[in-house]
């Protein structure tokens, strides 16, 4: 525990990856920084990237930020705290950033020690959670089995404080983490220090997203935070913007489900009694937040499961009268393609209409078609790649043939964009386990989260 | 009059890769005020408005420091997940716009100010 009386701490931006504002970055550091934290993933961009071990970002901005943070730890002697590597934070992802770390540093001749924390986690272990009744799904998410976690391609934990601090006991400077409570990563270093971890947690949960609560808003920029006793500050560094406390406090709901409580693994961050007053016309002092803890300490689980393989086919259509007509043209492409593949042979087919409910579906009150043209997305899943690419490849046949009563075309329907006109996108995932599950101490707060050390 | 016309923001993001969550924020205290007593956010009329049944939408909130009122939809097939057409639970909130907001009867509440009373 010690004594300073105030921690500044830098969310460089809403995402690792997205490219670092380096103006906002240099005035963060003039005006002093303590801890940089970088979250550099979520479960937002879906199950793919968990699913699959690619990373969400490219490589090339990603050496980017890091080597603009890298710096700016090295030239002020601060720890980097990176959460959610890679997108997803599996073990794969932690790796390739790794590795984009030891890059960065052997062409710019930067030294630390760095250390690595896994959160993937061993389904036998989650397995045996769900079968003892100790996993609970989070709120929409059908009810999940043992069997279904064995489903799963990998299964990562959402990591606390708790790996952070004790890496930074350590005596890490950059650490690097998987898959991480985003507001862990800016809290750890503070709760190591003994500021109170309400108010550490509430600031992360706002530093994690950049500058997402300033006007005008957005998740491409820097914020920084300074966290006090028993209050902290919020102030953007670009001075084109300005945190109010009604930014920040609409903030406070952004990506949620409850206004007032955000779940943690020790705990629950109560935002009831929150209070934000107007410091100048450009930051806000946050006081009230409170940490309810747990009884018992809990994990958030999540686990990617293949669904199959997808090939796409995207068209337009012109023709008014086909327009009219689109629902029938649907029907028959599928029912004559199914004709032609094998009884035995199970696939999917998912036809988004754009121009009349695309973007909503099921959701949309409009149902007038009035677009004089119609875009077509047609999707095939199947068990193999091979597969999804003949049942498109029919269909595609099908919608170039497509003939009705009264046509004035004689052939050739659709208007495709590209050249292939089938395409082969790869394997789909879905997050069939997201779930918290029951610890049998604070001691796997630490432990289900291993911690490898080296010189860089 | 309708939200569209007295509401700064509305959006609409993922709140995990199961649920979508609608945002509407006003710029002052009255218009905040003025949708909140309306009958406009009750699960009935939200429900009607997307065509879902009412045990879709899990909850509505409303938070008076940030002029806010939330509610929060099931997703009939998660983020990404194939037949899902909007992976970040993006532009679904276009209907929101045209939400007619009652004048206050003096009868009931709605939900948001039940759940900030709560």
């Amino acid at each position: 525990v010690s004594h300073v009386e105030q921690l500044c701490i830098l969310g460089p931006s809403g995402s690792l990856g997205y490219g670092v504002n380096a103006d906002s970055l240099e005035r963060a550091l003039a005006d002093g920084l303590d801890v940089i934290g970088a979250d550099a993933g979520s479960t937002d961009m879906g199950a793919y990237y968990l699913g699959s071990g690619k990373p969400y970002h490219s490589r090339q901005t990603m050496k980017r930020d890091l080597s603009l943070l890298l710096h700016a730890a090295a030239d002020n002697d601060i720890p980097l705290l990176v959460g959610t590597s890679g997108g997803a934070g599996g073990d794969v992802h932690l790796e390739w950033t790794r590795e984009i770390v030891r890059e960065v540093c052997r062409e710019e001749g930067l030294h630390f020690p760095v250390a690595a924390i896994r959160a993937e986690q061993d389904k036998q272990f989650v397995k045996q959670r769900f079968s003892e009744g100790r996993a609970q799904p989070m709120v929409g998410v059908p009810e999940r089995t043992a069997d279904d976690v064995d489903r799963c391609e990998h299964v990562v934990a959402q990591m606390g404080v708790e790996p952070y601090i004790e890496a930074l006991e350590q005596g890490a400077r950059v650490i690097l983490a998987g898959r991480a409570c985003d507001a862990a990563i800016f809290a750890a270093e503070p709760v190591r220090q003994g500021f109170d971890a309400g108010l550490a947690l509430h600031l992360g949960k706002i530093l994690e997203c950049g500058a997402m609560s300033a006007i005008p808003p957005t998740g491409r920029d820097c914020m920084r935070g300074i966290l006090r006793r028993d209050s902290f500050e919020v102030v953007p560094p670009n001075p084109e913007r300005r945190v109010t406390p009604e930014s920040l406090a609409a903030h406070s709901v952004y990506e949620v489900e409850h206004p007032y409580l955000h779940g943690l693994p020790t705990g629950v961050l109560d935002l009831h009694d929150v209070q934000f007053r107007a410091v100048n016309g450009r930051s806000t002092e946050v006081t009230g937040t409170k940490f309810l803890e747990r009884p018992h300490p809990t994990l958030r689980v999540e686990g990617a499961e293949l669904r199959g393989y997808r090939s796409v086919v995207l068209g337009g259509i012109r023709d008014p009268q086909l327009i009219g007509r689109i629902d029938d043209f649907i029907a028959t492409c599928n029912a004559q393609t199914r004709e032609l593949i094998d009884a035995g042979v199970d696939y999917e087919v998912d036809w988004t209409v754009y121009g009349r409910n695309g973007v909503m579906g099921a959701l949309e009150p409009s149902h007038d078609v009035v677009a004089h043209e119609l875009g077509v997305l047609v999707q095939v899943l199947a068990e193999t790649q091979e597969a999804a690419h003949d049942v498109a490849s029919l269909l595609e046949a099908r919608m170039i043939g497509y003939s009705y009563p009264g046509t004035k075309t004689r052939t050739a329907n659709v208007a495709f964009p590209m050249c292939p006109v089938v395409l082969d996108t790869g394997p789909v995932f879905r997050f069939t386990i997201l779930h918290t599950i029951e610890l049998d101490s604070t001691d796997e707060l630490v432990s289900l989260f291993p911690i490898d050390y080296e010189e860089i | 009059v309708k939200l569209g016309q007295i509401a700064q923001f509305i959006y609409s993001k993922n709140a995990g890769p199961y649920l979508i969550t609608f945002d509407t924020v006003f710029e002052d205290a009255a218009s905040y005020e003025q949708a909140l007593a309306s009958q406009a956010f009750t699960r009935e009329r939200l429900a009607k408005l997307f065509g879902v049944c009412e045990s879709r939408i899990v909850s509505i909130h409303a938070y008076d420091a940030g002029h806010v009122i939330k509610f929060t939809m099931t997703r009939e097939v998660s983020s990404g997940d194939f037949g899902d057409h909007s992976v970040f639970g993006s532009q679904q909130w276009a209907p929101l716009l045209d939400l007619e907001l009652v004048p206050d009867d003096g009868v009931g509440t709605s939900d948001g100010e039940r759940a900030r009373t709560a």
